[in-house]
Parts: C-alpha cells; sequence; structure tokens
C-alpha cells in the first residue's frame, strides 16, 4: 500500500488542477451524452427533443433563462416535424451542448489560491475589527468557527487512491463554503460541486464559486435532455478524478430534520463513472463515498424554511430563491454574529463507502457486516470478470448506498443546546396542549406558547439524559454541556444572536417560544426515538 | 440438455428433489448439496437456498456468500432467533446484495411427483428475477417476476398462521359462514398490513397469500391447518412433540410480525387473536369474542 502523504501536500490532488482534464470535460459529457441519445428508440429521442422545445418555450414566455435564443427556438420547433433522426440528433446535440456551457464553469488555480490563502485571514481581520477583545487573536476564523472531526485520516488517503463523492446533509447556502473551508483545513483538496443558478444572481458570490469548482445547476428546469447533460457532466466528472460534493437530500432541509430520502440521479452517476473507470483499466478507478454531517446551532435560513415546509398546499417550493441567502447584507449580517460567537459548525466526515455502501477501510478495501474483506468489483462484473452495464442492478446499488447514507448521517448528527432546548420546549407545549398536530401547535396564542424556566430545565434534563443514552450506543453525537441550565443559557443566547423571533427567549422566569422556529431546530433531533410525551409530561 | 446455466442447489431433504425435477425440466443441470455441505458447495451462476427456517442463518453463514453470488431462497421462513427474513439476516451478515425469493403456493411434495406448478420470484434486481426464470421456467413450473421480497417472505408466516385459523374454524365446527369470513378478512387485513411491513398489498392478495393460503386448505396434511383443527375439535393442543414444535415456531414467527408492525399491530386483529391463542394466552372462545365484539369501523 502506498504511503500516505503528509497534511499540506493533497490539496492540489483532484484534476481541478489539470488543465487537460478540464477542457476534455464537456465535449466528453457531449460524447456520453450523444452516446446514450443514439440508443434511444426514434420516438423517445423525438419525445425528448419535444419536451425540451416545449422547455425552452415556457421559459421563453417566463423570462427564464434559456438555452438556446428565441430565433434558434423558432427554428427548431418549426423544422422539427419534418426532421429525420440524424437531424433530431444533431438538434438535441446542440441543445445539450448550450446546456453543458451553462453547467461549467472554469476553475481558477489562482482565485482557489487567493480564497484559501489570504481569504480565511481576511475575513478574520474583519471580524475582528468589531470585536476589539480579538484583535490580536492569530488564530484563523475557519479554524475556530468549523469544527472539523470523524475519519480525517481515511478520507486523506482516499482521496490519494481514487476519486472521493462527498455527501453531506443540506441545511444552509452557506454549507457548501463552510465544507469548502473544512476540507481546506484538513489538508484536502477543492472539490466540484452542483450550485444553484439563483446562488449565481449575486456577482461577487458568483465570481468565487465559478471559479471555485462549483458547477451550475438550473433546477427549474426538468427536462429529460437537461437531466442527461448534467448526469453526463457529473459522470465525466468523476470518471476524469474531479471530487465532487453532492447533497443527496436534493435540497436544503425544509423542517429542520436530518434528510431521512436521498436523490439517486446525481448519486448514481459514480456507479456509471466507476464502471467507465474499470473498462479503461484506469489505475484509480476507484470511487468512494465518504458521507458528511453538518450540525449548526444557527440556520441562517431557517425562518423561510420553516415556513415553507408548514405549507400544507403544494408541500412547499423545491427552489426558494427569495430567502434570507438572497440578501448579501444578511447573510454579512448573520456571519458576523455567527463568528462573534463561540458556537463552531461541526463538520463530521463519516465513515467512507464504497458505491453499494459497504465500509471501506484506510487502505481502500471494502468490507463486509462482519468486517472481511470483500472484492467490490464483482458487483459489477459477469464470471469471467468482464464489467457487464446494468442500470437496474445499478439503481438498486444506489438505493443501498443511500440508505447507508441516511444511517450515517444520524449517526454523526451532533446535538447541539439549540436542538435540545427547542426538543425540551416543543415537549412541554406539545403535552400541554394534547391532540394539536404540528400544524395547529405552531398556531398557538402568544399566551399560550409559555413555559416556566424550571418546566424548561427539567424537560431538558430528560432530554439531555435521553441523548446520552443514544450517544453511548453511537447513534448521535453530544455536543452540549451535561447540565440542562447550561445548555439553556447557550441555546437562548445562541437564539438571541439572529432570528427577529427568537425560537425561544427568557422574560424573568418565563420561556417564550417562537414555534415554528421552535420546531424547526426541534426537528434536528426527532429522528432518534426521543420520547416527547415523557420528556414533556410535568408531575 | 444443458443451458449453460451454472445452478447450484443448498437443500434439506424435503427440497432437493423437487428443486432438481424443476431446473431438469427446465433444461438445466445442476450440483446438489446438503445443508452441512457449506462448506464444500459451490455457489454456481445461481444458487438455490432450500433449508427450514431453524438451518437457514447457519447455512447462510457458513456458505460465506460473496459480492460475486446470485442467491434464491426457496420458501425460506423467518430466521427464529431474531426473526428476521433470510434476505434481511444475508444483509446483515454478508456483502451478498444479489438475492431473490422463490414463495408462492409451493408444495414440494406435489412438485417431487412432476405436478405442475407456479410461484413468485421476487428480487430487487431484474437480473435475479431473469436468472430465477431462466433455471425454473418450464411447461411444469411458472414463474411470476416481481420486486416485494420482504412481502414474498413475511406472507408465509401469516398464511401459516391463517391456515391454523381456518383449521381452528373448521375444527369447531361453527358452519362455513365463519370459515369464509376468516379467509377473507384474513387476507384482506394482511393486504392492509402489507406497506406497514414494507411490502406491497397485492403480494398478499396474489399467489403468495391468497395463493398459498388455499393451498394449504386443500391440503389435508398441511401442518398448520391440521393442528388448528385438532385445537378447534378437543380445545387442546396436538400431544405430538412435533406438532407442539411446529405451534410454538409459529407463535414465535407471528409474534415477530406484530412486533414489525408495532402500534400499527391492532390493524391486524385477526393475527394479534390467534398469536394469543398460539401461544396460549387467550382461549378460544374469548378470542371469537373479541373478534365479534369489536367496535364497528371502516377496516
Amino acid at each position: 500500500m502506498g504511503k500516505i502523504q503528509t497534511r499540506d501536500s493533497l490539496s492540489s490532488h483532484t484534476a481541478l488542477f489539470d488543465p487537460d482534464a478540464r477542457s476534455s470535460l464537456v465535449n466528453a459529457s457531449l460524447e456520453r451524452v450523444h452516446r446514450e441519445l443514439s440508443a434511444l428508440p426514434e420516438k423517445v429521442l423525438f419525445q425528448q427533443l419535444g419536451e425540451a422545445l416545449y422547455e425552452e418555450r415556457r421559459r421563453d414566455t417566463e423570462a427564464l433563462p434559456q438555452s438556446i435564443s428565441p430565433e434558434q427556438l423558432g427554428k427548431l420547433a418549426l423544422a422539427v416535424h419534418a426532421m429525420d433522426r440524424d437531424s433530431a440528433l444533431h438538434a438535441t446535440q446542440k441543445m445539450v451542448m448550450a446546456d453543458l456551457r451553462q453547467i461549467h464553469n472554469e476553475f481558477s488555480p489562482k482565485t482557489y489560491r487567493l480564497a484559501t490563502g489570504v481569504g480565511p485571514g481576511l475575513l478574520g481581520r474583519l471580524l475582528r475589527g468589531f470585536h476589539p477583545s480579538r484583535l490580536f487573536d492569530s488564530r484563523l476564523v475557519a479554524s475556530e468557527r468549523i469544527r472539523v472531526s470523524g475519519e480525517i485520516d481515511t478520507f486523506r488517503a482516499l482521496i490519494q487512491r481514487g476519486t472521493v463523492i462527498l455527501a453531506p446533509t443540506h441545511l444552509s447556502n452557506l454549507d457548501s463554503p463552510v465544507i469548502g473551508f473544512g476540507l481546506h483545513h484538513c489538508g484536502l483538496p477543492p472539490f466540484v460541486y452542483g450550485a444553484g443558478l439563483n446562488l449565481f444572481t449575486q456577482p461577487i458570490m458568483a465570481y468565487f464559486m465559478s471559479r471555485l469548482g462549483a458547477y451550475t445547476v438550473d433546477r427549474t428546469r426538468h427536462s429529460n435532455l437537461y437531466k442527461s447533460a448534467l448526469k453526463a457532466y457529473s459522470t465525466e466528472a468523476l470518471a476524469s478524478g474531479h471530487h465532487s460534493l453532492f447533497f443527496p437530500g436534493g435540497t436544503r432541509s425544509r423542517s429542520g430534520a436530518i434528510e431521512t430520502r436521498v436523490k439517486k440521479g446525481l448519486l448514481g452517476t459514480g456507479l456509471t463513472a466507476w464502471q467507465a473507470k474499470l473498462q479503461r483499466n484506469d489505475p484509480l478507478a476507484d470511487i468512494f463515498v465518504v458521507p458528511c454531517s453538518l450540525s449548526m446551532s444557527l440556520v441562517l435560513e431557517a425562518e423561510t424554511l420553516i415556513s415553507d415546509s408548514l405549507q400544507r398546499e403544494g408541500r412547499g417550493r423545491y427552489i426558494i430563491i427569495d430567502d434570507e441567502f438572497s440578501e448579501t447584507r444578511t447573510i454579512y449580517s448573520f456571519l458576523k454574529r455567527m463568528m462573534a460567537f463561540d458556537d463552531p459548525v461541526h463538520v463530521v466526515f463519516g465513515q467512507p463507502m464504497d458505491l453499494m455502501g459497504n465500509p471501506v477501510n484506510i487502505d481502500g478495501i471494502s468490507h463486509d457486516p462482519q468486517g472481511r474483506p470483500i472484492q467490490r468489483i464483482d458487483y459489477v462484473t459477469d464470471r469471467h470478470g468482464n464489467v457487464v452495464a446494468d442500470a437496474q442492478r445499478d439503481r438498486v446499488y444506489t438505493d443501498r448506498l443511500g440508505r447507508r447514507l441516511v444511517e450515517a448521517w444520524h449517526r454523526d448528527t451532533t446535538a447541539l443546546p439549540t436542538h435540545i432546548a427547542a426538543f425540551a420546549a416543543w415537549a412541554l407545549l406539545s403535552v400541554q396542549n394534547p391532540g394539536l398536530d404540528a400544524y395547529r401547535l405552531v398556531r398557538l396564542e402568544p399566551r399560550n406558547r409559555i413555559i416556566t424556566r424550571a418546566q424548561l430545565r427539567r424537560a431538558t434534563e430528560r432530554t439531555l439524559r435521553a441523548l446520552e443514552a443514544r450517544a453511548a450506543e453511537g447513534k448521535i453525537r453530544l455536543g452540549a454541556p451535561a447540565e440542562p441550565d447550561a445548555v439553556i443559557d447557550q441555546a437562548l443566547k445562541q437564539f438571541s444572536r439572529y432570528h427577529s423571533a427568537p425560537a425561544l427567549r427568557q422574560i424573568n422566569d418565563e420561556i417564550h417560544a417562537a414555534m415554528e422556529l421552535a420546531l424547526y431546530y426541534r426537528n434536528r433531533i426527532a429522528a432518534f426515538g426521543l420520547d416527547e410525551r415523557h420528556i414533556g409530561a410535568e408531575a | 440438455m444443458s443451458s449453460g446455466l451454472t445452478l447450484d442447489i443448498v437443500a434439506d431433504s424435503e427440497w432437493a428433489v423437487p428443486l432438481q425435477n424443476l431446473v431438469a425440466a427446465a433444461g438445466h443441470d445442476v450440483r446438489v448439496f446438503g445443508p452441512d455441505d457449506t462448506a464444500t458447495a459451490r455457489h454456481g451462476e445461481l444458487l438455490f437456498i432450500a433449508v427450514g427456517p431453524k438451518m437457514l442463518a447457519s447455512c447462510i453463514d457458513g456458505l460465506s456468500l460473496q459480492p460475486k453470488d446470485h442467491v434464491v431462497f426457496v420458501a425460506p421462513g423467518l430466521v427464529p432467533a431474531t426473526g428476521e427474513t433470510a434476505t434481511e439476516y444475508v444483509s446483515r451478515r454478508t456483502a451478498c446484495l444479489r438475492v431473490g425469493v422463490l414463495s408462492g403456493p409451493l408444495r414440494s411434495s406435489a412438485l417431487a411427483t412432476g405436478r405442475m406448478g407456479a410461484g413468485v420470484l421476487a428480487s430487487e434486481f431484474e437480473s435475479i428475477q431473469g436468472l430465477g426464470a431462466e433455471a425454473l421456467h418450464s411447461s411444469q413450473f411458472r414463474v411470476y417476476p416481481s420486486s416485494d421480497v420482504q412481502g414474498a417472505q413475511l406472507a408465509k408466516p401469516i398464511v401459516n398462521a391463517l391456515a391454523f385459523g381456518v383449521g381452528l374454524v373448521d375444527g369447531l365446527q361453527v358452519g362455513e359462514t365463519l370459515r369464509n369470513i376468516l379467509i377473507t378478512r384474513g387476507v384482506t387485513q394482511a393486504s392492509h398490513a402489507a406497506p406497514i411491513l414494507g411490502a406491497q398489498n397485492t403480494t398478499m392478495t396474489g399467489l403468495c397469500g391468497l395463493g398459498s393460503l388455499l393451498l394449504a386448505l386443500d391440503t389435508p396434511e398441511d401442518t398448520h391447518y391440521a393442528n388448528g383443527s385438532t385445537l378447534g375439535r378437543t380445545n387442546a393442543l396436538p400431544t405430538e412433540r412435533s406438532d407442539l414444535t411446529v405451534i410454538r415456531e409459529l407463535a414465535r414467527s407471528v409474534e415477530q410480525i406484530l412486533d414489525r408492525m408495532g402500534p400499527e399491530s391492532t390493524r391486524f386483529s385477526l393475527l394479534e387473536q390467534l398469536s394469543g391463542i398460539l401461544s396460549g394466552e387467550t382461549r378460544l372462545q374469548d378470542a371469537l369474542v373479541e373478534l365479534m365484539e369489536r367496535p364497528v369501523r371502516q377496516e
């Protein structure tokens, strides 16, 4: 087995720094889509072309960004009825090429060095300007505020043995930069990741994101052609050695809860890329998956997200473009307040897995549930060792990988004081108002949203003890003091930092709850089988 | 005649011959190993495992299944100690993923004598469904592919319990009406319970559920039906040691099914009452009264 390199030497261990790999990405993706489209029955090919044209027309009328110009669209729409198969293929190719150009962004090593070199220090100095007591604090803001733990050594080893998919939970639009800092802090290279088109609307954000490995994902586009282009891009990125970050949950958790389901589209590109690498005997063919759990005391967009979660009609919006993150000033204000407080964001890199969800050790070897080494290549080869394509088989594997990721996210979640106090308060109010579901509880009159500090202390104590038991079983991590009063004090301080109406605030000896926010933070630990009736029951 | 498929069977005495007959009828050669030969057993392109619940765990452990293996369990029960299905046990203990289950109205004695039959081959993997069909499908035996692996396995203990219940009613000689109500409501409740158990409701109303139950009721020697009938007729459990063992095993697997349903188990009131009778906690007459007098509601 190769020797693992030292911490700082891995930062360029990615195809992002290889100009040839970057420049060939769009063309390789185009070729991949072309192969897929060429294999389609003619009827399906025309259906996909028609669907894409219809979507373009709809976007034209709704003034949304388009792949092709209105003039080209008009010409294509007129010509489609008289097209033969080759012409249809040519037309789809043109549209896919336009999509790929929008998806692809040019990574800039210079910008990366700037961002990782002076960025954290600059931010630190700026923030110390607001906090004179920290003027001479030499520690970087990122390392103070982002606590990285977990399987870091294995992660670092696997970066050198193949390509890594990082699969985090998704709470906030700040997740990507937080993870970026976390990776850099561990001496790991930058990852490519899909960022929503809406995030590119702010010029400064767009400048940095497009040069730091983000590719553009337009989630308002649903045509099969666009999805094929996106998947092909992701596949080729992985196949050419670009470590990739996916949010398998698809979008930010609306309810605040840890994701229990994953979207398999992009996640499944790992298997396709792995098989492509195996077929061409790539010496670094392996693709590994590293789950990542993010735990934050406060979430910038919490109010919008929980409100969206509670909307009964339409069950919320998949894409939110007008949340707290759409205001630069709001982000800055949030960051400033977060940085001013001593509670870090917890980033846990979990047990790495192969693409079927089996655990992988530091030597890159997969293991069965009893810890015995296995030959993972056998999952995709026939008796003669030939790689056999089987899309249905791969969907089942990806399903399993998704379930393993969900388990890892839960196991590696850190319960923080804001979650614990919110859970305890919600349990008390839930028991005090029997028969009311969450939708009714959030509409409680203000006078009915009050509990005493003593009640909250007892309920917090019960929550803490239950969490300690689960933490001892390895089901969750506990990131809170053992004393309930300390938990409550920390939670109240945190809640007062940002939200206009804090989830919990103390007035004299009373705790007043803002129900929607309390629900949001409570939901983070709701999936751990805590007995809410017991916790909220007062003798 | 050989189609080139390399098939292997690990089977107990009940299933070795019938399975051999089936694959022979489909035109394949096969190697057969006993449940104690797992160390030497080969895994071929497709491995059939057909052993009783007691041997299931040790057989799987002994085979040391690997990622390359393709496995089909034949009419497996639940692993007695844990209540896991065969595929759950495989998933917890091995890295073998490509597994399937042959289930449905399978009567080993009938298949051994060349009678025609049909079964459901359930697997998440279409490749396993295809291999299983290729291995078994013939003019003697029809294969129905399905993706409901859980349903195909959990139907068996449910059907066994319902067969026991119908035997009870027949033994009591309380008439055809109650018998038919029990069959109909039993299958209906099983189909309602299916999604709670991670299964598909159509599996319970199809070959694995209703099909298997009807076969059990048409087979006088069906152990579970016979045990129920004895209890109904004599108001006493069978005296044969082997019958008592079967009843105890059935009681345990029914309890394990109800445990899986958690608080939702009340939706399977028939199984709850049968569980009480099987474990000796509920008297027969009390169970009938409870079932008849429970509050009227849409079920």
